[in-house]
């Protein structure tokens, strides 16, 4: 379980959350929506502390997220990350950005990597790129090598920081199909996303930001149809009314 | 021109032709070792260490190589430290070479987008593993045309061993014009010298910048 309790986080001057609490169980798959800037990718960043929070607590199975070097790393571990911008290691082959983490944290043999990274290859529906370099495959694949390599800790939860913001149109639909795959898995799942369909169908639980603040959170077929929240409703009105 | 006193010295240019290649691989080698450590260290997140490092680094280079071999040469005597002068050059030569390595790689490791270390850490990396696998491995390829570039200079640079009498390449030419009285053509055959080592290298910079241009 992830929980979020009254989290603040400044950059200089500007306040990008402000007071912001979240409640993640077991198995839940959750969407975050919000024009950007509403501090959706802070708050992601800030549960795994690529962010440092300013105030309020962050604590994962129980224990709260402290200074602690060590800690940090374990629920690291334990929890996936996905970017944007894939963030591959260019100087590696696909098998080797799978392999890195298990091999150096786990002390993993080549008997045990292949047939992981093989599984995770095959999850990800590209085994054949196996000796490719990042620069070798399309935007898609890339983002599905990077999901295979945030897997490759058999961590038990997931974080999505906007994963089809930076691709084609037409190349969207192939990560989003991984990501729904893990969603029927059970993996529990953080997703920042401007993908409203997807949201919809994929999530237990929609997680609508504006300004830094939660602003409304409810079950997906209700959030859209029925939004409480009048900037959630002008929010969804223009970016559904695009779509 | 007249080269014909040269086959009875062709020993001796390739005896100091040796020894000054000799002194660059070896300052090359500690003064990489050196450098990068150093370098990695100018990246460090603690103030303190950034601060001892900087001062090293911009010391050795803001003064000339020559003020330092002196200063090292004559220097160390005077606070009982005696070595050979053997030890005294490649040290400079070193210390000389790590304080521009270092800033090599600090830009090099500066270049690398943040977007590396934190997919790097959020797999659970510590920072060594972080900077060993992931980050010096691209810094390397980056920082490799300016690296080559400044060991070429180093080559050329080890030149200046001759004043503190290191009996490298420009040294022993001293002698061999003394014995010829060619000093034109002397000088010729030293400068050709270093030309074959320094012009293959700087052809390996370009071919090697070429193709990953290309890339």
């Amino acid at each position: 379980m992830i929980e979020v309790k009254d989290i603040c986080k400044s950059f200089g001057n500007l306040q990008v959350l402000k007071k912001v609490s979240l409640t993640v169980n077991n198995g839940d798959v959750v969407a975050v929506i919000g024009p950007s800037g509403s501090g959706k990718s802070t708050m992601l960043r800030c549960i795994n502390r690529l962010e440092v929070i300013d105030g309020g607590s962050i604590s994962v199975d129980g224990a709260e997220i402290n200074g602690n070097d060590k800690q940090i790393r374990k629920i690291r571990q334990n929890m996936g990350m996905v970017f944007q911008s894939f963030n591959l290691f260019p100087h590696l082959t696909v098998y080797d950005n799978i392999a890195l983490a298990p091999r150096l944290i786990h002390r993993k043999k080549k008997e045990e990597l292949d047939p992981l990274v093989d599984e995770l290859l095959q999850k990800v529906g590209l085994r054949d790129k196996k000796d490719s370099f990042p620069a070798q495959l399309s935007g898609g694949q890339q983002q599905r090598i990077a999901i295979a390599r945030a897997l490759a800790m058999k961590p038990n939860y997931m974080l999505f920081d906007e994963p089809t913001s930076a691709l084609d149109p037409e190349l969207i639909g192939e990560v989003l199909v991984v990501i729904r795959q893990l969603a029927l898995e059970g993996m529990t799942m953080i997703i920042v996303t401007h993908e409203m369909n997807f949201a919809r169908d994929t999530a237990d639980r929609v997680v609508m930001m504006d300004g830094g603040q939660i602003i409304e959170e409810g079950a997906p077929d209700r959030l859209f149809q029925d939004p409480e929240n009048e900037r959630t409703r002008a929010f969804l009105h223009s970016v559904i009314g695009r779509q | 021109m007249d080269f014909s006193w040269l086959p009875a010295y062709g020993g001796m240019f390739f005896e100091a032709f040796f020894l000054t290649l000799k002194l660059a691989l070896m300052a090359i080698a500690t003064g990489t070792v050196l450098g990068v450590a150093a370098g990695i260290l100018l990246t460090s997140r603690f103030r303190l260490i950034r601060g001892i490092v900087r001062v090293y680094v911009e010391l050795f280079r803001g003064s000339p190589l020559l003020v330092q071999l002196f200063m090292v040469y004559f220097g160390l005597p005077h606070v009982g430290v005696n070595i050979s002068l053997n030890m005294t050059t490649v040290l400079v030569f070193t210390l000389y070479g790590g304080a521009y390595i270092a800033e090599i790689t600090r830009s090099g490791i500066e270049a690398i987008p943040k977007g590396q270390w934190e997919a790097a850490e959020s797999l659970g990396l510590n920072y060594f593993q972080t900077m060993g696998h992931v980050i010096f491995r691209q810094t390397l390829k980056i920082a490799f045309p300016s690296l080559v570039g400044f060991y070429i200079g180093m080559i050329k640079d080890s030149s200046l061993a001759s004043v503190i009498g290191y009996s490298e390449l420009v040294k022993k030419s001293q002698t061999i014009m003394n014995m010829t009285a060619r000093p034109f053509e002397t000088y010729i055959v030293v400068g050709l010298c270093y030309f074959i080592i320094c012009f293959p290298l700087s052809k390996l910079v370009s071919y090697i910048e070429k193709r990953s241009e290309a890339k």
